[in-house]
C-alpha cells in the first residue's frame, strides 16, 4: 500500500469538506487505487494540527461545536502554513485557503513556497490560481512537481482533467457557460418563480448560496476569474483578469426576464472563451439550449474539432462538491508517486 | 427544375398548411416533402419547412404568392444555394423609450438589415423598460455590423443590452 502524506493548508468550508471526505473514502481509495492517503498537517490563520496522522475526526467535531482548533491535542499555537510546509516532511499541499481576488494572496504565497519545499500543489484557490499562474506553473516545471487546480474553476465539475485526459486529440475552439451558481439560482427564480432580482438574491442568501456581500458573484468577477483559469489551462492562452470584459447581472430586469420567457428563451451569465477574448456577461439562452440548466447548477459547453460539442454539467460549489475535483487531482498525484 | 427549400412561420389553425400548399401546386411546384417543427412552436406560430422541385422562375412565384398571403418566409434556398436570413435576437434594458427607442433599434436597419420582430414590456413610465427584438440579416457582416452599431448606442444610452449566445 502506497502511503501518501498531506498537509492541509486551511480548514475552512473546503478544508473541512476535505477532512470528511477523506474520512468516508479512505478504506475505498485504498481499495480502488491502492493509496493511504494522511494528513500530516493542517493549516490554520494562528496555529497547525501536526501529527501522523492529524486527528481529523477530533477537529470536525470541535468545528462542528463552534470550537477552534486550539482545543485540539495536536496544535501547535503560533506555528504558521509556511513554517508547516518546511518543518513537516509531506509529499503533497492542498491548499484551499480562500484568497484575496486582487492579490492571490495569502494561498499564491503558500503554494509557492510548498513548491520550493519540494511538494507537489492541489489547489481549489482561484484567487491564487488566477493572480499567479504563470510564475507557479513554471515554478512547478522547474521543480518537476505537479501543480493541479481542477477544484478552482467549476468546482466539482470536470473540466481541466476532461480536456487533458479525456479530449486529447481534440483542439479546443471554444468554450462557454455558467460559472457561477448563485447568479444561476437568481435567474432561475427570475424565470420560473416570476420574482425580481433583490428578492430572488435574498433567497439565495437564506439558503447559503449566496454570500452576505454578493458582490464577487453578482458582478460576474467570481465566473471572470474561472475563465481565466479555464482559458489559460485549456487554450494555453495567457490571460489575466483584466483582461475579461465583465458585465454583470444586477440590470436585468424581472421584465426582461418574462418578456425572454415569453418569446422561447432564458436569461443566463455566460462565460465566453473564444477567438482569444473573454467576456462574462448575461446572455440569451434558447430555452431547449443544452446550457439552459436550473437551480445553482454549471454547466460549460466545449467546441472541438473532432467531438464537436462537449457539454459538462455539475456543482461549481460548494464543500463537499468541490472534493471531487481536489480528490481527483490528489489521486492523480499519488498514482504518480 | 432546382430544388427549393422554405422554412416558413405559420399559424398554428387550421388551414395554413393547406393555404401554403395550394400556392406552390398553382405555380407548378412539385412538392416532396413537409416538416412542422413542434417543438418550436413559439407565440401561436409554428416552423414549417417544405420542400419542392420548381424552376427559379417559379419559385419566386411561389415566394411571391406566399408573401402576398401574409406568410412569413423566414429561409429560402435554390438549387443548394441558401438565401437564407441570418436572425439575431436581443434584449435592451433600460430607458429604452425615453432614450428614443426609434433610433436606438431602427438606426441598425438598412437594405440588408430588417427588424423582424419587437416586444416591449413598460412596469411605469419611470421604471427602465424592457424591448426584446429579433433582427433579420442577408448575411454576416451586415448582422455583424448591425450589433456593434447596436452596442455602441446601447452603451452611449445606458441601456444593458444582452444578445444570444451565437453572438
Amino acid at each position: 500500500m502506497k502511503k501518501v502524506r498531506l498537509l492541509l493548508l486551511g480548514f475552512g468550508v473546503i478544508g473541512r469538506g476535505f477532512a470528511q471526505v477523506l474520512l468516508e473514502k479512505s478504506e475505498y481509495i485504498k481499495k480502488k487505487h491502492g493509496v493511504e492517503l494522511s494528513v500530516v498537517g493542517v493549516g490554520e490563520y494562528n496555529g497547525c494540527l501536526v501529527g501522523e496522522p492529524v486527528g481529523l475526526k477530533t477537529a470536525l467535531e470541535l468545528r462542528e461545536k463552534g470550537k477552534w482548533l486550539d482545543q485540539h491535542p495536536q496544535w501547535r499555537k503560533g506555528m504558521t502554513s509556511a513554517e508547516m510546509i518546511t518543518l513537516i516532511p509531506a509529499d503533497i499541499a492542498v491548499e484551499v485557503v480562500p484568497s484575496n481576488i486582487k492579490t492571490g494572496e495569502p494561498g499564491a504565497s503558500l503554494i509557492e513556497a510548498a513548491l520550493k519545499k519540494g511538494l507537489h500543489v492541489v489547489s481549489s484557490d482561484k484567487c491564487a490560481v488566477v493572480n499567479k499562474f504563470a510564475e507557479l506553473c513554471d515554478l512547478a516545471s522547474k521543480k518537476g512537481k505537479w501543480f493541479l487546480y481542477e477544484a478552482s474553476a467549476g468546482g466539482g465539475m470536470p473540466l481541466m482533467n476532461l480536456a487533458r485526459e479525456c479530449v486529447q486529440a481534440d483542439e479546443v475552439k471554444s468554450m462557454e457557460g455558467i460559472l457561477n451558481g448563485t447568479t444561476n439560482y437568481i435567474l432561475t427564480k427570475m424565470s420560473r418563480g416570476g420574482m425580481d432580482l433583490e428578492t430572488a438574491l435574498r433567497e439565495a442568501q437564506e439558503l447559503g448560496y449566496a454570500e452576505a456581500d454578493p458582490t464577487y458573484d453578482v458582478e460576474g468577477i467570481d465566473a471572470a476569474a474561472k475563465a481565466v483559469i479555464l482559458a489559460n489551462d485549456i487554450m494555453g492562452w495567457k490571460k489575466k483578469f483584466a483582461d475579461v470584459n465583465i458585465t454583470g447581472i444586477m440590470g436585468v430586469t424581472k421584465e426582461a426576464v418574462q418578456l425572454a420567457k415569453k418569446n422561447g428563451y432564458v436569461i443566463k451569465l455566460i462565460a465566453e472563451i473564444k477567438e482569444n477574448s473573454l467576456s462574462v456577461s448575461p446572455k440569451l439562452i434558447p430555452e431547449n439550449h443544452p446550457l439552459n440548466i436550473e437551480s445553482n447548477l454549471n454547466a460549460v459547453m466545449f467546441k472541438t474539432d473532432i467531438g464537436r460539442d462537449v457539454v459538462i454539467i455539475g456543482r461549481g460549489a460548494g464543500g463537499r462538491e468541490t472534493q471531487s475535483a481536489v480528490f481527483s487531482d490528489v489521486l492523480r498525484i499519488s498514482k504518480d508517486l | 427544375m432546382e430544388d427549393c427549400k422554405l422554412e416558413l412561420k405559420l399559424e398554428d389553425k387550421p388551414g395554413e398548411l393547406s393555404k401554403v400548399l395550394d400556392i406552390v401546386a398553382d405555380n407548378k411546384g412539385n412538392l416532396f416533402s413537409v416538416s412542422h417543427i413542434r417543438e418550436r412552436k413559439r407565440e401561436g406560430y409554428l416552423p414549417v419547412i417544405i420542400q419542392f422541385q420548381a424552376s427559379n422562375e417559379d419559385f419566386n412565384g411561389i415566394v411571391k404568392g406566399l408573401e402576398a398571403k401574409g406568410i412569413i418566409i423566414t429561409e429560402k434556398t435554390i438549387g443548394g444555394k441558401e438565401e437564407a436570413q441570418l436572425e439575431q435576437e436581443f434584449i435592451l434594458i433600460g430607458h429604452v423609450i425615453d432614450t428614443d427607442i426609434k433610433d436606438t433599434i431602427y438606426s441598425i436597419c438598412n437594405k440588408d438589415v430588417m427588424i423582424k420582430s419587437l416586444d416591449i414590456s413598460l412596469k411605469s413610465l419611470k421604471d427602465p423598460s424592457s424591448v426584446f427584438a429579433e433582427i433579420g440579416a442577408k448575411n454576416a457582416k451586415a448582422l455583424d455590423e448591425a450589433m456593434k452599431k447596436l452596442a455602441v448606442t446601447a452603451a452611449k444610452k445606458k441601456l444593458l443590452l444582452i444578445t444570444g449566445i451565437h453572438t
